[in-house]
């Protein structure tokens, strides 16, 4: 669906200059490398976070696989068209949500933003009405449909802004950022909703996001990028099994055993009653060592804790963790 | 087709939206109407003190000022507001949004802002070419009058190529419209007037650098036969085709300049 070869983007950036002549006149530039060199692919129906700190490139890389910038090197091809060469057959293929901004009309009703939507990629009256139902039911539009978008939440808004971008059956997703600011009731509406849309019409979704739980639970796969640069590219599981060190199991048992002696496991601390074990889940299942500790003596409580996605991510942003 | 069609529409919206600021909606169109309407007035009253102006009288001058202020509101109505502050929308990164829709950018900004003030002056105007060409027998003519529509044709494009431009140039430089308010409104101004009244050099500037007598000297005076040479009547005849030729050259510039475009990041 997408492939990115050694894509590049500068920005030229104008040195300042005290002398206001030769600013004016000769002015110097700087390019600033905002892409550098990003290489991946897409696949149909997969669901790709598409993460990094502020400034790391995300939003450009977006932009120019939407077609609304240009790459100053490299290739981009999605869904067989480079984006700003095609940018309008491009356009059609894909559904674009940007958390930041709207692309509703500001002044008018929701229903009426839509109908023009309708008009300006040509939507067939009967996937409209049809789309219409659907995000009516699934995205709780109805409510708030006739109101005027400067008069909605911010919840509401990101709402019929999802459903802007979905009502000309795109099959292809890019979401920039679609749960900022948005109350976790909202957050999880929006995350189910991406989920269903995406199994019931194998949309392919890019999303880039600062909330590790919105890739946590509906990514299947990271691609990570920081100083414009690729730095991890894999399955959202791998990346809390592989790079995530180790799950811990609190156990508080009735009667303390003398030892706990299992290949794998680590004993990290004991507190009277309360002892708490490590291990690598490649190693031994959650499920294996609980039933071994309980063999061994009756547990009375117990509480497991994975590796957070989140924790990864911060670890190897503070590079703590090297790839 | 589709593309008229969803003009339309987009009008249908505006005036929906619209309809909660009546008043102010009818206040910008009075506003116009009136300012205009004492413009034609003073030069009633200037050709009534000197009867002609480099020998154009008060009708041939309403013809002269009208044709370049109709083609100058018509393409107000169509381009200017959305595409003449291109400035503000390309350093807010405002064009993304409309980058993502399967239409053409030029055409989703002449939907998206229409010039509803500009109506005031194209209904005032209208009158006073009426009543010039009612006043003047040398126009009833079949001909005259389509040369005339065509040429109307061309001049909204010179004006429609020169906003387009002046938008386009916030592409490269920060504050496009202060040199497009230099090299378009103040230099346009001097074809109010028959050129003839200028040194000769006023004249070349705007036939050759700039287009602007294109717009309404060269056919009015071939409309009232009061071209200086047989050289300025070709040129009034090649009037439209300097429009067309005109507007293409706006809209190669524009897409050279969105090819720079950088949207603002977030």
């Amino acid at each position: 669906m997408i492939t990115v070869r050694n894509l590049c983007k500068d920005y030229r950036i104008a040195k300042r200059d005290k002398n206001f002549l030769r600013y004016l006149f000769s002015r110097q530039y700087e390019n600033k490398r905002a892409v550098d060199n990003v290489n991946f692919s897409v696949g149909k129906g997969e669901l790709v976070g598409y993460i990094g700190p502020n400034g790391a490139g995300k939003s450009t890389t977006i932009k120019m696989m939407t077609g609304i910038m240009v790459p100053t090197s490299g290739e981009i091809t999605v869904m067989g068209n480079v984006p700003h060469l095609k940018r309008k057959v491009n356009a059609k293929n894909i559904g674009v949500v940007f958390g930041q901004r709207t692309q509703l009309w500001w002044d008018l009703p929701v229903v009426d933003s839509f109908d023009l939507l309708r008009r300006i990629y040509s939507i067939p009256r009967q996937d409209y009405q049809d789309n219409l139902l659907l995000f009516e039911s699934v995205l709780d539009i109805k409510s708030f449909i006739d109101k005027p978008v400067r008069q909605l939440s911010l919840g509401q808004r990101m709402r019929a802004d999802l459903a802007a971008a979905l009502l000309h059956n795109p099959s292809m997703l890019f979401l920039d950022e679609p749960t900022i600011g948005l109350d976790i009731v909202v957050k999880k509406q929006i995350r189910q909703f991406i989920r269903k849309v995406r199994n019931e019409r194998d949309l392919t979704v890019i999303l880039t996001t600062h909330d590790m739980r919105d890739v946590e639970e509906i990514c299947d796969r990271i691609v990570m990028i920081d100083h414009g640069k690729i730095m991890l590219d894999m399955k959202t599981s791998d990346v809390r099994d592989k790079l995530g060190g180790a799950n811990t199991l609190i156990v508080d048992f009735d009667e303390p055993p003398q030892a706990v002696d299992i290949p794998f496991v680590e004993v990290a601390s004991i507190d009277g009653p309360r002892w708490t074990f490590t291990f690598q889940r490649n190693n031994i299942s959650a499920s294996d060592l609980i039933a071994r500790i309980s063999a061994l003596v009756p547990v009375a409580d117990l509480s497991l804790k994975e590796p957070d996605i989140e924790d990864v991510i911060r670890d190897i942003y503070e590079g703590n963790i090297v790839l | 087709m589709d593309n008229l069609k969803l003009y339309f529409a987009y009008i249908g919206m505006f005036f929906r939206s619209r309809a909660e600021y009546k008043t102010s909606f009818f206040a910008g169109m009075f506003a116009n109407f009136y300012c205009y309407f004492v413009t034609y007035t003073i030069f009633w009253l200037m050709t009534q003190r000197f009867t002609t102006i480099g020998g154009w009288n008060f009708s041939e001058l309403t013809v002269l000022y009208g044709t370049g202020l109709l083609t100058y509101a018509i393409s107000g109505v169509l381009f200017w507001g959305s595409i003449y502050f291109l400035e503000s929308a390309v350093t807010e990164g405002k064009l993304d949004i409309l980058l993502l829709r399967p239409k053409g950018l030029i055409v989703q900004l002449i939907c998206s802002s229409f010039g509803y003030t500009f109506i005031g002056q194209i209904i005032v105007t209208v009158i006073f070419l009426c009543l010039a060409f009612a006043n003047d027998a040398s126009l009833h003519s079949w001909t005259k009058i389509l040369y005339y529509l065509v040429a109307l044709v061309g001049g909204v494009l010179i004006n429609g190529g020169a906003v387009i431009i002046v938008g386009a140039l916030s592409f490269w430089v920060k504050r496009s419209t202060q040199i497009g308010g230099v090299f378009y409104y103040t230099l346009r101004e001097f074809c109010i007037y028959p050129l003839n009244i200028y040194p000769r050099y006023i004249k070349l500037a705007v036939t050759y650098v700039f287009p602007w007598a294109f717009i309404n000297y060269y056919p009015a005076a071939v409309l009232l036969g009061k071209s200086e040479n047989g050289y300025d009547y070709c040129l009034g005849l090649l009037a439209p085709l300097v429009g067309v030729a005109f507007f293409l050259l706006s809209l190669k510039i524009f897409a050279l300049g969105l090819r720079r475009y950088e949207s603002a990041g977030n």
